[in-house]
């Protein structure tokens, strides 16, 4: 019955189709999408692809075409002779050699084009510095002298000059779309030039592209786009210094407690011995917060609210060791992300959970229910921070705005 | 035919530890062979349940199934598994069985050097699996990029790096005189007549790999050493904050790592080469052109190690050098292609099995050839790589490649190995389970790394759109694991009540199917003299009917002074390789303890290893 067969054939194509088109809708929509066109290098790259794809598709069809053909063509018959014993065609070996390489030429020359665009002098470009750390991202910007994590604000229009670093391991700094990939390599500074040309206001996502080891899976970070002026506002209000919250005398904020200056000392000297890799120091001050945090407990901090309760814990319990707050005496380590202004941010712990006083209770609780084998959660276990200090500081760490 | 006077017992007589014993001190290439293909589908196996396990973490977002840890030891051993102890041992597998008999030798230049690969192979790959029981798995990634695969960052130290490193050496040993073994048999021991253009392309391919492994597997070598020096002996090759350069790393690593895409690939284009004439009942279309094609993709293949770098920042111009070499091997792979595809058209496909693997390989092949060209523009791997784009395209490379070619590989020589046929109606669900599986498991990939999911994590956040997709691949990969266990239900019902086949079961072209089913431990009593490029089917279709003298024994490259016409010289059996293995491995151990009393597992070793070695050498003395 070929009616039927045909019909099921049109059935089968239209199947295929429409998966395929509601693949593809609202396909550039998709937070980590290639397919993007909101930074000039994206954008540049896609004006690669669609001609690549096209000519990727042409060469898919004709060669497997002409396998399907050859196949249903010469299926052997019952009385089928010994066929013609061809050994080949120096003329058309030699034109089905030189056809690849003339369209290889072609690609070559469109992909050098594209290549040499992308490779441009940034005009006037906002430096910033990121720092890849197993397993979150660190951003400072130098002109404006603050260091934010896992979240970049980044101004419409105007080149942005990426200096890539790494703490540790090799970590690969990549957000799809805006540009392509770059390496965060220890001991190489890379360099990477992105034009951001359209205003994001619900961030977009990047990942991590190189395997970095244990939850390389979970050390993504977002990027948002304003324009010029409120991208000033922003980066104004990253440069103030942390709020105090009501309830902490002045005379306290200033004097950095027992436990800061402790890590203070210890980042000091650790960091001045050349030999000293970041990951020793991060491993010398994380004992140094065991060391002090437990024996600073002794003196049973006491506050009329829970923010100035959290805002004491936060260094009775050892947080000032890894995380600086600027304004928060003895709070400058760079081990783990500067939380200056973490009410701020969209999200929390490298991108994974949304900035909720729900997720960050989750967070402190356990990190490592949340991100196994992190850092944090080799100090932090569940017990470690009690109920009501989980409570203290979240409330504490919501002010930071 | 004429009878033998060989010294090798009858299997009947033999009671079970003579049978073991027989196979533990063979030097018989067919056995070494048969042992190779056993161990690397069992290995094979290994590393397709690591791929499961992996893809059921990955069904859903934000799984917990198992830990990130885990998983990183399970891709790690994944890749590792596949290319060293599944893929390369399959191909080398399949050439020691076949290399001798396509030219007409009656065995391979080095007998004991062969068993000796062997037992280092098997060893190695127990030395790298036996890291699950002691202490984990290496967990850097097969890639091993340093400084994590140095230092871990600040992941707490362990030894399963060292695992890796010491265990790509010991199989990097068990390659490198592999290698020189095939080299030395094709160059000498091809029968009278058979020149190097009337080789079978799948010798012809063997050849070219096997200087592909003698010239990338130092490169290798020295990097992993460098690295177990970092890691146990404080040195800083690789790390930055002591002067070293993680590049280094990166370069050596791959001036092995591309080459070695090669020497897993090159051996399957032969096996597909072979086939496609004998089941179009046609010559191959353009043997010169896919033999030398070979040859330029082999050379072609050292000079476009940094693509795989395009990320690390090497400047335009780097980038655009070595995206030009990348794009120039396109031009002879494309020639095989077409090539292979004009050997069928005009023939008289003869559907079985055989083919029907083969042809699959044709066609995924071509979409991993096509995704390979994308991924050498800088500016589009700027945005894939290292995500799913890069694992859809190898996976079309390798399982769609290597692994459809192996199986055609399988289904054709079987006859020939064992002397029974595999079950056609088995190996056609088998084909379909596998092509569709495999399409399922890695077409979506390609839509998911261009919608951005990295590879190499151990899950993914809810909304990103990689649900479905990563769900429908998990299927798929079960898809493929069934049509494996089909494979395996049919070789036991093979096994047990295969139809016998015959000696030339396939209507063969060249010279194995001139022999009986299985053939005798010297391979053939008489050979024709070669005087085309198929020298079986000038026997069945050609008329003329010379052949050799019965077997001449200089053929055995011994100085043999037994003149009787029927007296054939194969060396003996031989106990010493399976102790050179041993001792070099417990050696390994010994390293791999070292900073707790491993120098005397590494003494006892090397003793043992020496002993071996001593033995050998007498035994050279007395054959």
């Amino acid at each position: 019955m070929p009616s039927l067969r045909k019909r099921s054939y049109l059935v089968l194509c239209s199947i295929v189709i429409s998966t395929l088109l509601l693949a593809a809708c609202g396909i550039e929509e998709l937070p980590q999408s290639t397919f993007s066109k909101q930074g000039y290098e994206s954008e540049q790259i896609l004006e690669l692809f669609w001609p690549i794809f096209w000519m990727a598709l042409a060469v898919f069809v004709v060669v497997n075409g002409v396998l399907l053909a050859s196949i249903v063509r010469y299926r052997r018959r019952p009385n089928d002779g010994i066929p013609v014993q061809l050994h080949g065609n120096t003329r058309i070996e030699l034109a089905w050699t030189i056809a690849p390489a003339l369209i290889v030429v072609v690609i070559a020359v469109l992909t050098f084009r594209t290549q040499g665009v992308l490779e441009r002098n940034p005009e006037n470009p906002l430096n910033v510095t990121v720092t890849g750390h197993q397993w979150w991202w660190e951003f400072e910007y130098p002109e404006y002298n603050f260091v934010t994590a896992n979240e970049l604000m980044l101004p419409l229009n105007r080149d942005v000059l990426f200096t890539l670093r790494s703490a540790d391991v090799i970590h690969s700094f990549h957000f799809p779309r805006l540009s392509g990939t770059t390496d965060a390599i220890p001991g190489h500074d890379n360099k990477v030039v992105i034009r951001p040309q359209e205003v994001i206001r619900e961030l977009v996502r990047g990942h991590c592209k190189e395997f970095c080891g244990g939850t390389h899976a979970m050390m993504a970070m977002h990027v948002g786009v304003l324009p010029p002026e409120e991208f000033e506002t922003w980066a104004e209000l990253q440069q103030s210094p942390a709020a105090v919250p009501a309830g902490i005398s002045q005379a306290d904020a200033s004097v950095p407690p027992a436990v800061g200056a402790t890590v203070e000392a210890t980042i000091e000297a650790v960091a001045t011995e050349e030999q000293a890799t970041g990951d020793e120091v991060a491993a010398t001050t994380v004992a140094t917060v065991f060391a002090t945090a437990n024996a600073a407990t002794t003196a049973t901090p006491t506050a009329s609210s829970p923010e100035a309760l959290g805002y004491q814990l936060f260094q009775t319990k050892g947080c000032v060791g890894c995380h600086a707050i600027q304004g928060y005496p003895g709070a400058v380590s760079r081990v783990g992300p500067d939380l200056t202004h973490v009410a701020s941010r969209a999200n929390i712990v490298a991108g994974w959970l949304p900035n909720t006083d729900e997720n960050m209770r989750r967070w402190l609780r356990d990190p490592n229910d949340v991100k196994p084998e992190n850092v944090m959660g080799a100090v932090i276990k569940r017990g470690t921070l009690k109920d009501n200090e989980v409570e203290a500081l979240t409330a504490y760490l919501r002010t930071l705005e | 035919m004429a009878t033998t006077a060989v010294p090798v017992p009858h299997s009947g007589e033999q009671s079970w530890w003579q049978t073991i014993w027989s196979w533990v001190t063979t030097v018989d290439h067919k056995k070494i062979g048969i042992m190779y293909i056993i161990t690397a589908i069992v290995f094979f196996i290994s590393g397709g349940l690591e791929a499961l396990i992996i893809r059921m973490q990955l069904a859903r977002p934000e799984n917990n199934l198992i830990s990130p840890q885990l998983y990183n030891e399970l891709f790690t051993m994944h890749g590792t598994t596949m290319v060293f102890l599944a893929v390369m041992p399959l191909n080398v597998g399949l050439g020691n069985y076949l290399v001798p008999l396509m030219i007409g030798a009656n065995d391979m230049a080095y007998p004991r050097l062969n068993a000796l690969s062997y037992w280092l192979f098997l060893f190695g790959g127990f030395f790298l699996t036996s890291s699950y029981a002691l202490g984990g798995a290496p967990d850097a990634g097969w890639f091993a990029y340093a400084p994590l695969s140095a230092n871990g960052g600040v992941l707490p130290k362990r030894n399963a790096m060292d695992f890796w490193v010491l265990g790509i050496n010991l199989l990097g040993i068990a390659s490198i005189l592999g290698s020189i073994n095939f080299i030395v048999t094709v160059l000498n021991l091809r029968a009278p007549g058979m020149k190097f253009n009337r080789m079978p392309l799948f010798v012809w391919l063997q050849l070219v790999t096997s200087f592909l492994v003698v010239f990338a597997f130092p490169s290798v070598t020295v990097a992993t050493i460098l690295l177990y020096f970092d890691r146990n002996f404080g040195t800083a090759f690789f790390l930055p904050e002591k002067g070293g350069d993680p590049m280094l790393w990166q370069h050596l690593f791959w001036f092995f790592g591309h080459p070695e895409v090669y020497i897993m690939i090159l051996p399957p284009f032969g096996i597909v080469s072979e086939i496609y004439p004998v089941f179009s009942r046609k010559p191959i279309f353009g043997y010169a052109f896919i033999a030398y094609s070979g040859v330029a993709i082999a050379f072609l293949g050292f000079t476009v190690w940094s693509h795989h770098m395009f990320a690390v920042g090497m400047g335009p111009w780097a980038n655009a050098a070595f995206s030009a070499t990348s794009l120039l091997i396109a031009v002879p792979t494309g020639v095989k292609i077409f090539n292979w595809i004009a050997t069928l058209w005009g023939g008289s496909l003869n559907f079985k099995t055989p083919l029907l693997f083969a042809i699959g390989f044709l066609f995924l092949f071509v979409i991993g050839g096509i995704s390979g060209v994308m991924l050498a523009l800088p500016p589009l791997d700027y945005q894939v790589t290292d995500s799913y784009f890069v694992v859809a395209h190898f996976h079309y490379v390798l399982f769609g490649g290597a692994i459809f070619a192996l199986f055609a590989g399988f289904y054709y020589w079987w006859p020939k190995m064992f002397g029974h046929m595999l079950s056609e109606r088995l190996g056609t669900w088998q084909f379909w389970l596998m092509f569709i599986g495999m399409n399922l498991t890695f077409m979506p990939m390609h839509y998911l790394g261009m919608i951005g999911m990295p590879r190499r994590v151990w899950t993914y956040e809810r909304g990103l759109g990689f649900d479905f997709w990563n769900l429908v691949q998990t299927i798929g990969a079960f898809m493929i694991a069934a049509s494996i266990a089909i494979f395996i239900w049919n070789v036991i019902v093979s096994w047990r009540s295969g139809e016998a086949a015959n000696d030339d079961p396939w209507d063969g072209h060249t010279l194995e199917w001139g022999t009986t089913s299985p053939p005798p431990a010297h391979n053939f009593d008489r050979i024709p003299i070669i005087r085309s490029r198929r020298p079986v089917w000038d026997l069945k279709y050609g008329g003329r009917q010379e052949f050799t003298e019965p077997r001449d024994t200089k053929a055995a490259g011994s100085a043999d002074e037994d003149d009787t016409p029927h007296s054939i010289h194969l060396p003996p059996p031989s106990f010493y390789p399976i102790i050179v293995a041993f001792g070099l491995t417990v050696a390994a151990y010994g390293l791999l303890y070292i900073h707790s009393g491993g120098v005397w597992g590494i003494v006892i070793g090397l003793s043992i290893a020496s002993t071996g070695i001593a033995g050998l050498a007498s035994e050279a003395a007395r054959d």
